[in-house]
């Protein structure tokens, strides 16, 4: 028997859907933006991101968010494909953590 | 015509990438996404012009694209069957580009309802709608939009009568759908600006109706 998909959960028991619209964040448009522009250029293309998204920890995607699973999936897929060192990353994500301003980029 | 002049309930400008989110505290997913910007900046792959005139291409995907087709479509036979037969092309007819692989229009009638889900992820009609509302991208919409979709429209406050069926649409990368409501009674006086007022982003998921005309 074949394991599902973590992200196949089309009928399973699941509780009220949110109502409430949430508009999304300016860095959010801006990833998205970014991402449409990784597929254009052809440094990605849809299907091997599905599945980075698809490998994820069970435990890990039940509590991802939408734009986070994009971006840890995307984050993970260019590390891959050596597009981006994944210490050189980590380095920079915490910088800019640690500064805490939008002001370096 | 009303030239630009359109009543919508969503306004463009409010979700107008102007301006960074200085009064919200950087989060750990921020952080992480301009660090992977900043590094495919400095390392050639994109520029910072190329992403903010993304931005702007993406702008224009606003449920008023898909709003101007149906109300087309509801006054003009003939363009109802070039959208429900080839809804790029329709789209390209009005001057919208459509960036999605494919997209199939489907008709509500009297005897059926439609309803779009992504049961795996979000795939989703942008170029005509914009970005996807939270609920259709939340796992609960996913999971039973499948499964109780008449249970799930009544928590929309629309209620499908027994008698007519309902058909739910699992989107993917591939195939993005769009739903034509049914043109609402009492329309017939509208203009095509007034109708695709009537027109809203959950109605062409097939998770509302309408708005009723005044």
């Amino acid at each position: 028997m074949v394991d599902k998909l973590v992200t196949d959960i089309g009928g399973e028991p699941a509780g009220a859907v949110p109502q409430e619209d949430r508009d999304q964040l300016f860095w959010e448009k801006q990833m998205i933006a970014a991402f449409n522009l990784l597929q254009v250029k052809g440094v990605v293309v849809t299907d091997e991101f599905r599945r980075t998204v698809e490998e994820m920890p069970a435990e890990y995607y039940a509590n991802s968010t939408f734009y986070g699973r994009r971006l840890d999936g995307m984050i993970r897929l260019l590390i891959e494909k050596g597009v981006l060192d994944a210490d050189t990353f980590d380095k920079r994500a915490q910088e800019i953590l640690a500064a805490g301003t939008r002001d370096h980029v | 015509m009303n030239g630009d002049e359109h009543n919508h309930d969503h306004d463009h400008d409010d979700h107008a990438p102007t301006r960074e989110d200085d009064d919200l505290e950087l989060t750990e997913g921020e952080a992480r996404f301009l660090a992977l910007k900043s590094l495919l900046i400095e390392q050639g792959v994109m520029t910072a012009d190329e992403i903010r005139a993304r931005m702007e291409f993406n702008e224009r995907g606003s449920p008023h694209q898909a709003a101007r087709m149906i109300a087309r479509a509801w006054v003009d036979p003939a363009y109802k069957e070039r959208m429900l037969s080839d809804t790029k092309a329709a789209a390209a007819e009005l001057g919208i580009e459509a960036t999605e692989a494919a997209l199939v229009t489907i008709e509500n009638t009297p005897k059926r309802h439609n309803m779009v889900v992504c049961t795996l992820c979000s795939c989703y009609p942008r170029s005509l709608l914009g970005e996807p509302p939270a609920f259709y991208v939340s796992k609960a919409y996913r999971s039973r939009a499948v499964r109780e979709p008449r249970k799930v429209l009544r928590e929309f406050g629309v209620d499908i009568p027994d008698a007519v069926d309902i058909a739910v649409h699992d989107s993917n990368a591939d195939l993005r759908y769009v739903i034509m409501p049914m043109r609402p009674a009492g329309t017939e006086g509208l203009s095509e600006d007034d109708l695709a007022a009537l027109i809203t982003r959950d109605s062409v998921v097939g998770c509302a109706l309408p708005v009723e005309p005044a």
